[in-house]
């Protein structure tokens, strides 16, 4: 582990002073991951691929202020993410954010067990603006429904209804895939 | 923390199935900034810094020694005459005749014999003579900072340079973008391009309005300048490219009769 981080840290101090190859590996290492987050967070491939293109371009710009660079893939992560819900925030419109959604108590199943990750994540991919939104940074990025609203200029209980409308609207598109193929 | 929650947290690397476009580097490669220099280059820098002070010491050194000229001469009458006899304008310069010898004499009460030295009642006569011929109107002096000026000059002759530049290529790329047709997608898909233009012109209106108005020019205002200006380059790049790739999206689509050709008019 110390070895693969002396590593990363010497490729970010290379790409820091603007070597080209370094930042490619950097590129290289962390795209993917970001990209998905990316596409998790827009919904549709062309925002996304602007997105991670804004990530990485800030980042690299910024790179000589990050103090260790040990950290650079969580850094990177939260300048995405940032760039993403700043970016979601033009689009969602708040009026039509119902506070009100009828919650379905899932306590009696795990319906998620025995459904693909990447089924999951393509049904995330094509929740409605607003819900989508808010179950990526509460579920993947670990915010907290104050943190959501307060991010995307909402309020707590909003966010929390529109986490449960999310979480209902998966299940509603997943369970009948996984009773049709088994 | 609720189940689902837990459950794709520690699955989240499967998660990550799509790959971005093979392309999408280069994007990046192009719009980072330039790289620090690296050793190699730190020479060649540093003599280009040198170059650079060495032309600007030149300049603002001749710059002040034109104007020290200038002042000079207007001055060494100034200083002969009284109060109310001051020139108007630093455009007063003497004439180029025996009288002027007179004039440009110091006005102590024991002179300095000069080589020239003409009679008293002559002397006496063309003072009168010269003094006639002044303006009556009384003037107050009016204290100009050449170095001013001179700062002020250049800084508006860059910044002017600057905007028409970028002005150039960025009426070239409005027109190549207005010119390209777009296919099945509606013009308003671009409205928040043409948005953010629009907020990008108006912080050039207001920054060129402060300079206008006579605020002091500075790196930094000159800095915003070119960063506004490279960020509409950019967005403008970035709707190209944007409407290109709906193209080639839309052209291997098979044909409907809802297809119809349209422009974004920016």
């Amino acid at each position: 582990l110390t070895a693969t981080q002396n590593i990363l840290t010497a490729v970010v101090d290379r790409a820091a002073k603007g070597d080209a190859n370094a930042q490619e590996q950097l590129y290289r290492q962390f795209g993917k991951a970001m990209y998905n987050i990316c596409l998790r967070m827009s919904g549709n491939t062309a925002d996304a691929e602007d997105l991670l293109q804004d990530g990485f371009v800030q980042a690299f710009n910024h790179l000589h202020q990050l103090k260790m660079a040990e950290q650079f893939g969580g850094w990177l992560k939260r300048i995405v993410v940032n760039s993403c819900i700043k970016h979601c925030k033009q689009r969602i419109r708040l009026n039509n954010l119902d506070e009100n959604v009828e919650r379905v108590d899932e306590n009696d199943e795990d319906w998620w067990q025995h459904i693909g990750l990447d089924q999951i994540h393509f049904a995330i991919k094509q929740l409605p603006n607003g819900c989508r939104e808010v179950f990526n940074l509460f579920v993947l990025e670990d915010y907290s429904h104050l943190q959501i609203a307060e991010a995307l200029g909402m309020s707590v209980s909003t966010s929390k209804s529109q986490y449960h409308r999310a979480r209902m609207l998966l299940r509603a598109q997943l369970l009948p895939q996984l009773k049709e193929h088994g | 923390m609720d189940r689902l929650k837990k459950h794709l947290q520690d699955h989240l690397p499967e998660m990550d199935v799509e790959l971005p476009q093979s392309d999408l580097w280069q994007g990046i490669q192009q719009r980072i900034a330039p790289a620090q220099p690296s050793k190699g280059m730190l020479l060649p820098m540093k003599m280009m810094r040198w170059v650079a002070a060495a032309s600007v010491l030149t300049v603002v050194g001749l710059a002040s020694f034109l104007l020290t000229q200038k002042r000079d001469g207007a001055s060494v009458v100034q200083m002969n005459l009284p109060v109310e006899q001051l020139p108007l304008t630093k455009e007063v310069v003497p004439q180029k005749t025996n009288e002027t010898l007179v004039v440009v004499t110091p006005k102590t009460e024991t002179p300095k014999p000069t080589k020239k030295v003409l009679p008293q009642p002559n002397k006496q006569k063309l003072m009168q003579n010269f003094v006639a011929n002044q303006p009556k109107k009384k003037t107050s002096i009016k204290v100009v900072d050449s170095a001013q000026i001179l700062r002020t000059n250049l800084a508006n002759v860059e910044w002017k340079k600057v905007s028409n530049d970028f002005e150039l290529i960025l009426v070239a790329q409005k027109q190549r973008i207005n010119r390209t047709p777009l296919l099945v997608e509606d013009p308003s898909y671009f409205d928040s391009f043409k948005l953010a233009l629009q907020q990008l012109e108006n912080d050039e209106k207001k920054l060129k309005k402060e300079m206008a108005n006579g605020t002091e020019m500075n790196d930094q205002m000159l800095d915003q300048l070119i960063q506004i200006n490279q960020q509409k380059l950019n967005l403008l790049k970035q709707l190209q490219a944007e409407i290109n790739r709906m193209n080639e999206r839309n052209k291997l689509k098979p044909k409907s009769e809802n297809n119809t050709t349209s422009f974004v008019n920016i």
